[in-house]
């Protein structure tokens, strides 16, 4: 006559319920945080091409206007319009350098935010993973239903 | 007072029942040999008819008479002729032949338990299978992220150098076409593309230093997963030792009552014969 072992417990309703409101509350939050990041870098790219085309602007103008001075005081083709023009041209890139700065830092800001969240989000889904396993290790380890 | 029952409730003949008249409690006694009420049992009365009366025993219900009756020792004499030592073995052992099974019944309980305990094996690798394909999905996942991220990083670095590319283009070409030198511009262009790369570098340290430290907290889960696989295996051989300790007491003790009832069946059949003087 065959011999019928008990199955292991399994853990109870509450147990499986607080873990799967753990797994959904850390996925949850992940995509949240992914999607305010995703904004965030949206936005950022935007203000970044605003910045750009407004600086452009300003540097056509700031050129166009650049030769008055020198052409009222007779220099125009002296070496002091020559590092004026210079310093005009060092000063754009050093502001284009700053926009480009500060874009590249914020994306790399939302970036990280994105993976710190993905990291938590793992962690939080490993961790509750192995307390299933413990505690459905710990259950089996029970050999309870024979006596 | 407690009166005896008819036979039939009074399960093994070395048994009887009696039953008190104010509690209504029923009970099952082991008799003693010379017990009347065992020998009053109808069954047992033809088996009896035709032995001699045992001697009598100051001190005992001496109102019995195994030839049938209760006529007491004035009726005894329709035995006739003396012992008959085949007759009364006979007899005796039928009356304390004794009824084993209960103890095989246990015992063969037992038996199934300790196979459920040896046949009961928890799938402990499969749950940490699981829980390691899980991980595994998640980390290779990661790492496929952490790989777009860097890929992404390199594609805006470009992007980005690419705009400062096109920027200094317009202002080299008005400066040659001033005739003004281009070398402190260039410098300066330079200075701050390597602030850029410089910028973007620290993005991909940390995105390497997460992606390091994300693979050694996957392989330290994996090593835990393992850990509590071992420890589970440990435990439950542990538990089941205990179980099968518990088991094999409890053999014992069905062995050592069915002895002890053995033993006193044992007596109370040599007493028996004894009455009857036979040895």
């Amino acid at each position: 006559m065959p011999v019928t072992a008990p199955k292991p417990q399994q853990p109870n309703p509450i147990e499986i319920q607080s873990w799967q409101q753990g797994r959904t509350n850390a996925i949850q939050a992940y995509d949240q945080s992914s999607a305010r990041a995703a904004y965030m870098k949206g936005q950022a790219t935007n203000a970044y091409g605003i910045q750009n085309r407004q600086a452009g602007f300003n540097n056509r103008l700031q050129r166009q206007g650049f030769d008055d001075p020198y052409i009222g005081r007779g220099i125009l083709n002296s070496a002091i319009r020559g590092q004026g023009l210079t310093n005009m041209y060092q000063q754009q890139a050093n502001d284009f350098a700053n926009r480009q700065q500060q874009y590249a830092g914020t994306m790399g800001g939302y970036d990280l935010e994105q993976q710190l969240a993905m990291q938590g989000r793992d962690t939080t889904l490993s961790n509750l993973a192995l307390q299933e396993q413990a505690r459905r290790a710990q259950l089996a380890a029970e050999i309870k239903g024979i006596v | 007072m407690w009166e005896p029952l008819p036979p039939g409730i009074a399960g093994p003949p070395s048994r009887v029942a009696t039953r008190s008249p104010s509690t209504g409690i029923t009970i099952s006694t082991p008799m003693k040999a010379g017990d009347p009420r065992l020998y009053r049992q109808p069954q047992y009365q033809q088996k009896l008819a035709g032995l001699v009366q045992p001697p009598q025993t100051p001190g005992e219900d001496n109102n019995f008479s195994p030839l049938g009756g209760d006529g007491g020792a004035g009726g005894g004499g329709g035995g006739g002729g003396g012992a008959n030592p085949g007759k009364i073995r006979a007899v005796a052992d039928e009356l304390f032949k004794l009824d084993e099974s209960p103890y095989w019944m246990m015992q063969a309980g037992l038996n199934n338990q300790r196979q459920q305990a040896a046949a009961y094996n928890p799938d402990f690798a499969g749950m940490e299978s699981t829980f390691n394909t899980g991980l595994q999905g998640r980390e290779q996942a990661r790492a496929a992220d952490v790989a777009q991220r860097l890929q992404a990083l390199a594609g805006f670095g470009g992007q980005l150098a690419s705009a400062q590319g096109n920027a200094m283009q317009g202002a080299l070409g008005d400066l040659a076409a001033q005739g003004v030198d281009p070398s402190q511009y260039i410098s300066q262009a330079n200075q701050i593309a390597g602030e850029r790369t410089a910028g973007l570098a620290n993005q991909g340290q940390y995105m390497g230093q997460l992606n390091a430290s994300a693979a050694n907290a996957a392989a330290g889960y994996g090593n835990a997963a393992g850990l509590i696989r071992q420890g589970g295996e440990a435990t439950l051989a542990n538990n089941r030792g205990v179980l099968n300790n518990q088991l094999d007491q409890q053999a014992a003790q069905i062995q050592m009552q069915a002895a002890k009832d053995r033993l006193a069946n044992n007596q109370a059949r040599r007493e028996f014969m004894l009455r009857y003087g036979v040895t």
